[in-house]
């Protein structure tokens, strides 16, 4: 449909491409400027300042560029300091963003408030007397920098996903995948835009529902669904179903579906729904133990995107409460 | 071949059809597409686009210069859809929805429901409840609908066309979104441009809801209720949600109350103001939502479908 050629969907969506979330990540990425912009007004951001920002952003780095070539590393009292010293300095504070940046990530994903803590907090005082070298070493490099700041956007990004403000919060991520594509790989970062793209483009949907009926797996969505998730064959997974008439039948499906594309499923009898947080789960969610390995984590990923895809009403993979005991569970709740 | 010159930009012009059988690459007309800056892509884009998807021949038609028709897969009532598309276009630009300039819109007809829930599966257009008849998305700017049910459904596409019109006019809540666009997903038209919603199946569940007075059924719950809330976490929620809003338009409506409700609300809107509508209603009705609400459970009551 749009074919804007300022939008870059390879570089801004690198992480998107990758397996399950491809689709999802082609599609949100065909959004032209002009879609996103008329999402971000409607919810009070101004788009032009948006962009503003990401000019003067880009001018800065530019110009940090052009000088690091020219200025050596000083302290504030004039002091030159080693260049070894002076990059290790330097990256302390953007290892540490991007742990903050990580953890207000997580928390929005486990469903709590986004605790976005200030990432502007103040380097640490070096301990050691710094011996001085007579060299002019180079400012700093403009990755380093593109990353600080690819970690500030995302930080802002978890604030406003947190807020379910989700143009912005793709629009934060954008631009921060653009300054630090291999940043936006990494699963929070990957896991916080599908989740933005899928609930801005829910949100933004008007559809005509039916009645209440109950829910089916029809056999085209199902070997769809059996496809998407072959790739993470021998996944061991709990299906937590509620009792009752109507989502039993759904949950033999999803098992069966589920068991042919190779996923190891056990399903205990519940006696009552699933509530996470004292709150009933409906619809369908995905659990992940936080401390599950990268395949299972990779397979949440997908199974919440294969539900999608099957047309059923999903939310997470968030985190699993604490001693939930498996390290993947699909809840099946009541409608 | 789409005869309609691809204009970009389609103002509230008498509306009109032109239809095609255009293969891919046939084109979307002689004319060139006029580049605006306002829209992203014209109707030449979207037959490319709609080709596609859809490789092979396929039949299309344009409606009003901005609606591009596609008949997926052989539907028997695509040309009743288009058919219908221009009486509800008239009809809701008449002393209504106020008429604006609109970029173009692809509306995909579905005779199939597999073919249906295909292309709702790719976009990702899950449903809040069990299933869709219909599809806004209007961040593609394309409108889905299947048919697969027969006739009966083919007013959905007037309940997508008013989503449409209406947010070119009035940015308002979902449950005034879904207010305005059900109530035409079962219209009736007394004359030339005029159209006004009958009663429907929605009504079978609000009046069990309104008879056991359940607490969330009641004509003062949707105003201020957040998008969010108005979906719900449950099916029967949402189908509660949808019910109370129908109910609310057709109510309104019924007593000429509508249309100026909508009016007086919009202008409050744009100016930052009324946030959940209650003044303009208290302004149209000379009561609050919660003081009319007898007389809407009431009359809710009395519905047939």
């Amino acid at each position: 449909m749009s074919d804007d050629p300022k939008r870059s969907p390879s570089e801004a969506w690198q992480a998107l491409e990758k397996g399950a979330l491809r689709d999802e990540g082609e599609r949100v990425a065909k959004l032209g400027n002009e879609e996103l912009d008329a999402s971000l007004a409607a919810r009070g951001v101004d788009p032009e300042a948006a962009r503003r920002r990401g000019a003067e952003l880009a001018a800065k780095l530019l110009a940090q560029r052009a000088a690091g070539a020219a200025q050596p590393a000083t302290q504030p009292d004039g002091k030159v300091v080693p260049i070894a010293a002076a990059r290790a300095r330097r990256a302390r504070p953007a290892a540490l963003t991007w742990l903050v940046a990580a953890a207000a990530a997580a928390a929005v994903l486990g469903g709590g408030g986004a605790a976005y803590v200030a990432l502007n907090t103040p380097e640490p005082a070096p301990t050691t007397p710094v011996p001085t070298v007579p060299s002019a070493p180079p400012g700093p490099p403009p990755e380093v920098l593109a990353k600080q700041e690819a970690d500030t956007l995302r930080g802002r990004a978890a604030t406003e996903c947190g807020a379910t403000h989700w143009a912005a919060c793709l629009s934060s991520l954008r631009q921060a995948g653009k300054l630090d594509p291999q940043g936006a790989a990494a699963r929070p970062v990957a896991r916080m835009q599908a989740k933005a793209a899928r609930a801005l483009l829910h949100e933004e949907l008007d559809a005509k529902g039916g009645s209440v009926e109950a829910r089916t797996l029809p056999a085209k969505l199902a070997a769809g669904f059996t496809t998407a998730l072959a790739e993470h064959r021998g996944q061991a997974v709990t299906l937590a179903c509620a009792p009752g008439a109507e989502p039993q039948p759904l949950c033999g499906w999803l098992a069966a579906a589920l068991t042919r594309a190779g996923w190891v499923v056990t399903r205990p009898r519940l006696k009552a729904p699933v509530t996470v947080d004292g709150q009933v789960v409906h619809a369908t969610r995905v659990l992940v133990a936080p401390d599950a390995d990268d395949a299972t984590q990779s397979a949440a990923d997908a199974l919440a995107d294969a539900l999608e895809g099957a047309l059923l009403r999903t939310s997470g993979p968030d985190e699993a409460p604490a001693g939930s005991g498996s390290p993947l569970t699909l809840v099946v709740g009541p409608q | 071949m789409v005869g309609a010159a691809a204009a970009a930009l389609a103002c509230h012009a008498p509306a009109s059809i032109s239809t095609g059988d255009a293969g891919a690459g046939a084109g979307a007309g002689a004319e060139e597409a006029t580049p605006t800056p306002t829209c992203v892509d014209t109707l030449d884009a979207r037959l490319a686009e709609a080709h596609t998807l859809y490789p092979g021949p396929l039949r299309t038609a344009v409606v009003d210069a901005t609606f591009l028709y596609v008949d997926v897969d052989r539907s028997p009532f695509f040309d009743d859809a288009v058919a219908l598309a221009p009486r509800v276009l008239a009809a809701l630009r008449n002393g209504r929805i106020a008429p604006h300039p609109l970029c173009p819109v692809t509306v995909y007809v579905f005779g199939s429901r597999a073919r249906f829930e295909q292309h709702c599966s790719d976009h990702r257009y899950v449903p809040d409840g069990t299933r869709n008849w219909g599809v806004w998305d209007p961040l593609r700017r394309d409108v889905v609908v299947d048919l697969s049910g027969g006739r009966a459904h083919v007013p959905t596409t007037a309940h997508e066309l008013t989503h449409v019109v209406m947010l070119a006019d009035f940015e308002a809540p979902r449950w005034f979104r879904e207010c305005v666009g059900t109530l035409y997903e079962a219209p009736v038209f007394p004359r030339d441009g005029d159209i006004a919603g009958e009663d429907n199946w929605r009504y079978g569940a609000l009046r069990t809801a309104v008879a056991a007075h359940d607490p969330r059924a009641h004509l003062g719950a949707l105003f201020g209720m957040s998008d969010l809330a108005f979906r719900g976490d449950s099916a029967s929620t949402s189908a509660l949600n949808e019910a109370m809003a129908r109910a609310t338009c057709q109510w309104l409506d019924e007593r000429g109350a509508l249309w100026p409700f909508y009016r007086a609300w919009r202008d409050a809107r744009a100016d930052a103001g009324d946030l959940d509508g209650v003044a303009a209603f208290r302004r149209i009705r000379g009561q609050t939502p919660a003081e009319a609400d007898p007389d809407w459970r009431a009359w809710v009551l009395r519905r047939g479908g």
